[in-house]
């Protein structure tokens, strides 16, 4: 199973990542269980910082669609075929819209909203 | 046959091998990608313009014919001019040895100028897609255990084996032979492993022709960590016994084993014509 990045696809490298392992697992073109490279392998066979791939294998991990297991290896998740049918992005925004919803009915303004969440976000950080 | 005539054919087959049979070799691999790959139709082969391999390969020939010469000279030197040849032995011993790192001299040029070839290879890619297998790169894929494990022994026996013969008080001469095959060992792991995780050399390269290459690189440094732990074990066994004729014959073989289990088996291994160069010609642009 081999996969593809473009490096002047809009699209972040991680993302692009993400994305053909999650079709990969969606299409059974590895199966769960099936082991992974290594971030350094995949960063060099890619010519890409090994940060980027550790990115991508994080969010998958998270995503329970990969599962690193010490120094054997990473490995496709057993359940990761239903997993990675969870959009994380569909969730948010929908999340979202029913917060913002609620701010409205509340009479929070647009601009209101915007600065509280800004706040928030920026609170996050530190 | 007498031990002089034995010793005799062997130099000359040292000769005949390293200086000619596979430059020879080399020189037909050349020509082939040259004559069945022009510039105009492969164009990412060609970092450099082709006249500047022509020059090359010219020079790699003629340092091989004057090796050949050299060669030829130290033996009819030794066989027709020194009334006996015994008088020189403590200086024959090591000839082949000296000869040999210097007929592997051309080979070496040749590798490094392939680094720098690769290396201009990669700094001229403009490819913006790149691929990856998503499978690991397992040692034991590459490398039979068996052959590993029987690599180390050979190694920690050839450590107990000079302690043996020093009385287990580690001299000079023991310690360079046990630091040089540490150090060889070393670089062969380095390299192995370069192999295994690190980038590849060749930008255009297919998976397949990877794995394959890896895999001939780690079983030609298997076998040559073996067979130079022998050596160096009938090297300290000769030198003892100061059977000088057989540390001739030793070195002299040493050299020819060495080209068969390197230049040798890369030739057999990666018959050019079954390699896949259709991934060096123009991107079609439509």
């Amino acid at each position: 199973m081999e996969i593809v990045i473009e490096i002047e696809d809009p699209t972040p490298l991680f993302t692009q990542l993400v994305e053909q392992i999650k079709n990969a697992v969606k299409d059974e073109k590895i199966k769960p269980g099936d082991a992974l490279p290594s971030i350094r392998q995949l960063a060099n066979d890619l010519e890409i910082n090994s940060k980027t791939v550790a990115k991508a294998y994080r969010l998958l991990e998270r995503d329970s669609v990969i599962q690193a297991k010490g120094y054997r290896g990473t490995f496709i998740h057993q359940n990761a075929i239903e997993n990675c049918a969870f959009d994380i992005n569909r969730w948010i925004t929908a999340q979202l819209k029913e917060s913002v919803a609620l701010l409205k009915k509340s009479g929070a303004t647009d601009s209101e909203i915007r600065i509280a969440f800004t706040q928030v976000m920026n609170n996050n950080k530190h | 046959m007498s031990m002089s005539i034995i010793i005799l054919l062997v130099v000359i087959s040292q000769v005949w091998l390293l200086s000619y049979f596979y430059p020879k070799q080399v020189v037909k691999r050349i020509n082939f990608v040259l004559n069945n790959c022009p510039e105009k139709d492969y164009p990412k082969l060609y970092p450099v313009p082709s006249e500047r391999i022509k020059t090359i390969k010219l020079v790699y020939q003629m340092l091989n014919y004057l090796f050949i010469l050299f060669g030829a000279g130290l033996i009819i030197y030794f066989t027709y001019v020194v009334p006996d040849y015994r008088q020189y032995i403590n200086i024959l011993d090591d000839l082949p040895l000296l000869f040999g790192i210097v007929q592997f001299m051309p080979l070496f040029i040749l590798e490094l100028l392939g680094y720098k070839h690769l290396k201009l290879m990669r700094q001229k890619n403009t490819q913006t897609s790149r691929k990856a297998e998503l499978q690991p790169r397992l040692l034991f894929n590459f490398v039979s255990r068996f052959h590993l494990v029987l690599a180390g022994l050979t190694y920690i026996s050839f450590i107990i084996y000079e302690l043996f013969l020093c009385n287990f008080n580690l001299n000079f001469d023991a310690s360079i032979k046990i630091g040089t095959l540490t150090l060889v060992n070393i670089l062969f792991i380095a390299i192995g492993m370069a192999n295994l995780y690190g980038k590849k050399r060749d930008p255009y390269q297919g998976t397949e022709e990877r794995n394959k290459q890896t895999k001939f690189v780690f079983e030609s440094f298997v076998f040559i960590s073996i067979f130079m732990t022998i050596y160096l074990m009938m090297h300290s066994w000769a030198n003892i016994y100061e059977l000088n004729n057989l540390e001739v014959l030793i070195n002299s073989l040493y050299f020819q084993v060495l080209a068969l289990f390197s230049i040798g088996a890369l030739l057999g291994r990666f018959k050019i014509s079954e390699m896949n160069f259709d991934v060096y010609k123009a991107d079609i642009t439509a």
